[in-house]
């Protein structure tokens, strides 16, 4: 089942009296429950893709069909109730309001979205749960200043999943953590994907786009071609107990030797 | 490079700029003009005195019953002649007018507050003066000058006729030549006015017309203390009698528009410094890199700061220069507006004066502008580095939790946001505190000058109408008799009835002249009889009413200046003889700048020395009536009198002071609301440029344009609703401790005011909060420009 389709895709900037084309006819598929790394040279429009598929940026032409519904042809009002209810995104930059703690910080959307499935209380409790899980529980009384960067990106990550959203987007994820925090941040996302999130990325880092299921590699504009690595964790038990560090191993040799090809 | 750093830095923050410029050009402009205004009346009231010749002290004295068992006036010249602190003094002669005796073209008479006193234009003991300030030197005959009042009330122009008719068949037309400025009875507050014929008129009146003649005893004194205590020990009955300071005192309504002016200018400057403090703050926090890489690169302090105080120096004089350019003008309005009753000397020479206030005003500007720079000091170039952090990573938390609460997200964090940063929302609550503070100020006076309360100040109790009939009180006042006063009072009541204008009560106030002694300190005191009233319907401040015929109450300025208490034996000249009196009360009074002895109705009091009287009060039988027709149906019933509401005749005891208030308070609203949008508008403006980070993160996770609109909005609405709270709940401390004082000087020290609730807790405050939600709404639609893609500024 498709979670996210992407026909034609195109946008434009004007500066100066310049046209520039940063996206040219993309076209894409992301499946229900994958988790699609998006990569590319500096200036290649991998930015600028995860923005207009996100409906952050309006494109200039194309259609963005999301859970088969075009987002492009939305209000903005419309828009934004799609990024609170059915979208969920993290930033390079653990972006957070400072006179919030860490988890009013997430619970916020989740407020916001005025479900009426779940009260308040629900909420409080699966925020709670979110936090456990990704190992942040002791520091949702704090202020974010109070914390370290792989805590933020991981409240962050509980934020963009308050409101059990059906795709996440993650604009360079672990851009701005450190390599051991940035293993322990792919790890929460891989565990996420494995529940059934579908996840869209972008990255530069070879090691983070290997943990992904699928990589679309995008120069100048246009999706020049795609790598499929297949998920780094499956439902059977006894491939779990095999050595993740050697899967990992040759998961980014593979990326690397086709990366080499697309001329990265 | 500062100039090339100013021009940038002027540019990125147009309107941030625009905004501080237009506070500073505000402020300039009020504060030069109202100063200049206040400067030019302070000396314009005692130049006006000194060019008019104005004697140390006045006796007036009206011929006829008035002076009988007491000393006539020979005597008074006698005294007058023989007492060693008179230098000089001149007598000057002057007839009484009531409007009976006057006819316009149409038939009607003329609309006069009180007896009109007409005397030659050139009286030896003062000058007065045209419309253009020149000397009134020469009038034809058959012409007359009015007051300013009593030709705007009269809708009467210069050409106009107006004819004079006494009771024995004299007439005789005038041509009026327009107004006059008079400095002994061209205040507001005093209350008779005067008009003005030639020397050959006056003389063909006063052989002719029969109308009442009096003298104007103008006293010069090497030691006016001492005369005056000489005078107070004789016991002369006079219309009159008051120094040069009480006729100043009578102008303090000219002063008092000037002062509310000034207060509103002064509280201006206060909120454009807070301002300039907060953007300069602001600024500098938002310049972190800038400033951390000037320091990176050796740049001192004192020169970094000296570049932003440039740019507030650059901005203070701009606003200083076009705020002196507009409050020339607005001066000039303001002087207009509160001169028409002076002859001001400097009208033009303030221009300096304004130029130096502005000048102080750049200088003070910029100084707290370096002042505010001061954080610059403490800036590291390692704020560059950490993005303006310090590296401490413990910063005081937000006061409340989102978790739990039952309020809506967008209410939670602007209440948040408010309470966790007080010192960023202070400014906001202090322009809303004195916003309100502003507006009730005239709104109380005006609504305590407007009630019937107020009536206790003037020594009457409350009624629900005043029958005025000129004629009628000098007619009691020359009769002498008490009987008199209580037939006619009656006769009305029947006049009524037949009407079917069913009255409870109808009463008077009498009032005559009367020398009160203790020891040897005497006085000659304004004194009320009520007739038909209750003494303890009265409002006293101690003690209790006085019932027996022997028996007192007097205000605290009596009192005090005969040196009397409560229970203290004083003694009134009276009937010809001193008789004993027990003060058994004290209370305040407005009337006569706060002078007052009240007799019991039992206390036979000499009438053939009254010396006025107010008109007569009714009180309806019927006090679920509407008022406002029974008094129109009144005015049908008794054609030939006056009827006056009770705020009417209030506006007239304070000279008309609650319309003038009236048509501030509304400048004053529309000022107070500028301001507040301005602020608004200028930190929301800064906001926006601060947290757009903020606001992108929050498009992201999936908030409306509207709601972070609504966000901020309602955390600007709430910081001002807290001030706006503040100022409406302080508010009337406020109006007492400004307002209040001008009461003081008009003789009511401890006034309270009378707060219409709906007014100033509701519509005014309302007003504000939703001006102000507009301009913030407006302003904050530049939300809907921002995008996500600006998270990236976020800090």
């Amino acid at each position: 089942m498709e979670a996210l389709r992407v026909i034609d895709l195109c946008k434009t900037y004007i500066t100066n009296k310049r046209q520039n084309n940063v996206l040219k006819n993309v076209n894409f598929t992301i499946e229900q429950g994958e988790m699609t790394a998006v990569m590319g040279p500096s200036g290649s429009g991998k930015s600028t893709l995860l923005y207009s598929v996100s409906g952050m940026d309006r494109p200039t032409a194309g259609q963005v069909l999301v859970g088969g519904r075009d987002i492009t042809r939305l209000k903005e009002k419309e828009l934004a109730k799609v990024r609170l209810q059915d979208m969920g995104f993290i930033f390079q930059q653990m972006h957070m309001l400072k006179n919030l703690t860490v988890m009013d910080n997430i619970l916020l959307p989740a407020y916001q979205s005025k479900q009426k499935d779940r009260t308040r209380k629900e909420i409080d409790d699966y925020c709670k749960a979110l936090m456990r899980r990704l190992g942040i529980s002791e520091i949702a009384q704090n202020d974010i200043m109070e914390v370290s960067g792989g805590q933020l990106q991981r409240a962050c990550i509980c934020r963009s999943m308050i409101n059990r959203p059906q795709i996440l987007f993650a604009d360079e994820p672990t851009g701005a953590l450190n390599r051991g925090t940035s293993e322990e941040v792919m790890q929460e996302l891989n565990k996420l994907n494995q529940d059934g999130t579908t996840i869209m990325l972008v990255t530069h880092d070879m090691k983070v786009a290997a943990k992904c299921s699928r990589i679309l590699y995008i120069v100048d504009g246009n999706i020049k071609g795609e790598l499929s690595l297949g998920r780094l964790f499956s439902n059977n038990p006894k491939e779990k107990e095999t050595d993740l560090e050697k899967v990992q191993r040759e998961r980014e040799q593979k990326l690397n030797h086709w990366l080499s090809e697309m001329g990265w | 490079m500062t100039f090339r750093i100013l021009k940038k830095d002027l540019r990125r923050k147009k309107s941030i700029n625009l905004i501080l410029l237009l506070f500073i050009f505000l402020s300039v402009t009020f504060i030069a003009g109202s100063l200049n205004n206040f400067s030019i009346i302070q000396r314009g009231i005692d130049n006006f005195m000194e060019q008019s010749g104005l004697a140390d002290f006045h006796i007036m004295t009206i011929e006829g019953s008035l002076v009988q068992d007491g000393k006539k006036n020979e005597e008074i010249e006698k005294f007058l002649q023989d007492n060693a602190h008179v230098t000089n003094f001149i007598t000057d002669e002057q007839l009484f007018l009531t409007k009976k005796q006057t006819k316009c073209k149409d038939g009607t008479h003329l609309e006069l507050n009180s007896t009109v006193i007409l005397c030659r234009f050139d009286v030896k003991s003062q000058k007065f003066f045209k419309e253009d300030d020149k000397e009134l030197t020469q009038m034809e005959n058959g012409t007359i000058y009015l007051s300013k009042k009593c030709l705007e009330k009269n809708d009467l122009k210069k050409g106009d006729e107006l004819t004079i008719c006494t009771e024995n068949g004299f007439e005789k037309t005038f041509t009026i030549m327009g107004d006059f400025k008079d400095a002994f009875l061209g205040s507001d507050m005093m209350g008779s006015e005067r008009m003005l014929v030639s020397k050959a008129d006056y003389k063909q009146l006063k052989e002719e017309s029969g109308l009442p003649d009096g003298k104007l005893y103008s006293v010069n004194c090497d030691d006016l203390e001492l005369f005056e205590t000489s005078y107070h020990n004789q016991s002369f009955n006079v219309l009159f009698g008051a120094d040069r300071k009480l006729i100043k005192t009578s102008y303090v309504l000219e002063t008092v528009i000037a002062a509310v002016i000034l207060s509103v200018s002064i509280c201006l400057i206060a909120i454009a410094l807070i301002m300039l403090k907060f953007t300069i703050v602001f600024t500098v926090n938002e310049d972190y890199r800038e400033i951390g890489i000037m320091k990176a690169i050796g740049m001192e302090d004192s020169v970094i700061r000296r570049l932003y105080t440039v740019k507030y120096f650059v901005l203070a004089l701009a606003g200083a220069l076009c705020g002196f350019a507009a409050s020339i003008p607005f001066s000039r309005f303001l002087v207009q507006q509160s001169t028409e009753k002076l002859v001001i000397q400097y009208r033009g020479s303030g221009i300096l004066f304004q130029f130096a206030v502005s000048i102080v005003i750049a200088v003070l500007v910029t100084l707290s502008g370096y002042h505010s720079t001061r954080k610059i000091k403490k800036m590291t170039p390692m704020d560059a580095i950490r993005r303006g952090n310090n590296g401490e990573r413990f910063r005081k938390k937000g006061l409340f939790r989102l978790q739990g609460s039952r309020r809506n997200p967008t209410t939670f964090l602007a209440y948040n946001d408010v309470m966790s940063e007080i010192r960023k929302y202070l400014v906001l609550a202090i322009t809303g505190m004195l916003g309100v503070w502003l507006v009730v100020m005239p709104v109380n006076t005006i609504n305590t000058l407007r009630s019937d309360g107020l009536l206790e100040w003037f020594g009457t109790q409350k009624c629900d109408f005043f029958l005025v009939d000129e004629e009628k009180i000098s007619e009691l006042m020359l009769s002498g008799e008490r009987q008199k006063y209580y037939d006619y009072m009656e006769e009305i009541r029947q006049h009524l009835k037949e009407q079917e204008i069913f009255t409870k009560r109808a009463y008077t106030e009498v009032f005559f002249r009367l020398k009160v002694r203790k020891g040897d300190k005497s006085f000659q005191s304004f004194s009320l009889q009520g007739l038909n009233t209750r003494m303890e319907d009265y409002f006293y401040d101690e003690g209790t009413a006085p019932v027996y015929e022997n028996e007192i109450a007097m205000t605290h300025i009596v009192a005090e200046k005969i040196g009397a208490g409560l229970g203290d034996t004083v003694y009134v000249y009276n009937n010809g003889k001193e008789e004993p009196y027990l003060v058994t009360a004290l209370y305040q009074s407005m009337n006569n700048m706060g002078e007052g002895i009240r007799f019991t109705e039992k206390a036979n009091l000499d009438y053939q020395a009254v010396a006025g009287g107010f008109g007569i009060q009714v009180e309806l039988e019927d006090k679920q009536a509407e008022l406002l027709p029974m008094i129109d149906k009144v005015k049908e019933v008794l054609p030939e009198m006056e009827v006056q509401t009770v705020p009417e005749f209030i506006d007239h005891m304070v000279g008309g002071v609650s319309e003038r208030l009236d048509s501030l308070k509304i400048m004053i609203l529309a000022l107070v609301v500028t301001i507040n949008i301005l602020v608004v508008v200028l930190m929301q403006k800064m906001f926006l440029v601060r947290e757009k980070g903020e606001m992108g993160m929050m498009k992201a996770i999936g908030f409306s344009d509207a709601a972070i609109i609504a966000w901020q909005t309602k955390r600007v609405l709430l910081a001002l609703f807290v001030g706006i709270a503040a100022g409406t709940l302080t508010g009337t401390y406020f109006s007492e401790f400004t307002a209040g004082k001008v009461f003081q000087l008009m003789g009511a020290a401890r006034i309270v005011f009378v707060v219409n609730l709906l007014e100033v807790y509701v519509v005014y405050p309302l007003v504000l909060l939703f001006a102000v939600a507009i301009a913030s709404l407006f302003t904050m639609q530049r939300v809907r420009k921002i995008t996500v893609q600006e998270v990236n500024d976020m800090d």
